[in-house]
């Protein structure tokens, strides 16, 4: 009985690290794509760029979102919570054509 | 005489639960962030601290979750295991306070995990909580 009450911990453990992998497994569609504006008239795409090095997205007041499924805040999807801004810091990464 | 036993006996309890609420967030936080790792690099090189730091702070932090988490499993490094886990939560409760009272130049968004829910302020707290949990762990651990 005391081994088995011993054991409880590594159980917990082992049962967490199922769950971990259980909810955590990337799900982003490999085929979405991201946009984001710093202004709102020009856009860049940042699907394969990297967040913390090619752009930001800071917490704002503005209801506004961060990245959008299209070039465009009024006719597309937002991706990620409202309320966010984005701030480009790769000056290389060209604007898109509209 | 029956008081001191329901007292051994809640404290025992008090310890059990402790310890696995330190090894579920330890082990989910840490395997989690294993497995989203772009997810949660991209989250970390968002913070207000340079990227160099971030590159590093994005491969440690989930290597020392899980690490904790298995020195609290072991009945001979527990006190360790403790100890570290005071010594990272109080780094992650001051960096989170630290946001929530914008320090830093700007407030980054959490872009991933429980941040996106629960906010810098109610994190400090749970933060806080946890922390306080993990020092009376240590207590507890200590006297046995």
């Amino acid at each position: 009985m005391n081994t088995l009450k011993n054991r409880v911990p590594l159980l917990v453990f082992i049962l967490t690290a199922f769950a971990a992998f259980a909810f955590n497994m990337p799900h982003d569609s490999p085929f979405q794509s991201e946009f984001g504006s710093p202004d709102g008239s020009e856009w860049y795409d940042v699907t394969s760029a990297q967040l913390g090095q090619d752009y930001l997205c800071v917490e704002d007041e503005e209801a506004q979102h961060c990245t959008y499924d299209q070039p465009s805040s009024t006719m597309s999807n937002p991706i990620g919570d409202i309320e966010r801004r984005f701030v480009l810091l790769n000056e290389d990464l060209e604007p898109i054509e509209l | 005489m029956l008081r001191y036993r329901y007292y051994m006996i809640s404290r025992k309890w008090i310890a059990h639960i402790i310890l696995w609420t330190l090894i579920v967030m330890w082990t989910y936080t840490g395997v989690g962030k294993l497995v989203a790792y772009q997810s949660f690099r991209g989250a970390i090189l968002n913070q207000p601290f340079p990227n160099a730091i971030g590159a590093y702070v994005s491969i440690i932090v989930p290597l020392v979750e899980v690490l904790l988490a298995i020195l609290l499993i072991n009945l001979k490094t527990r006190v360790l295991g403790f100890m570290g886990s005071i010594a990272l939560m109080s780094a992650f409760t001051t960096y989170v306070g630290l946001v929530w009272v914008e320090a830093f130049e700007r407030v980054p968004c959490g872009c991933a995990g429980i941040l996106e829910y629960v906010g810098w302020e109610a994190h400090f707290y749970i933060n806080l909580s946890l922390l306080l949990l993990a020092m009376i762990g240590l207590l507890i651990a200590n006297e046995k």
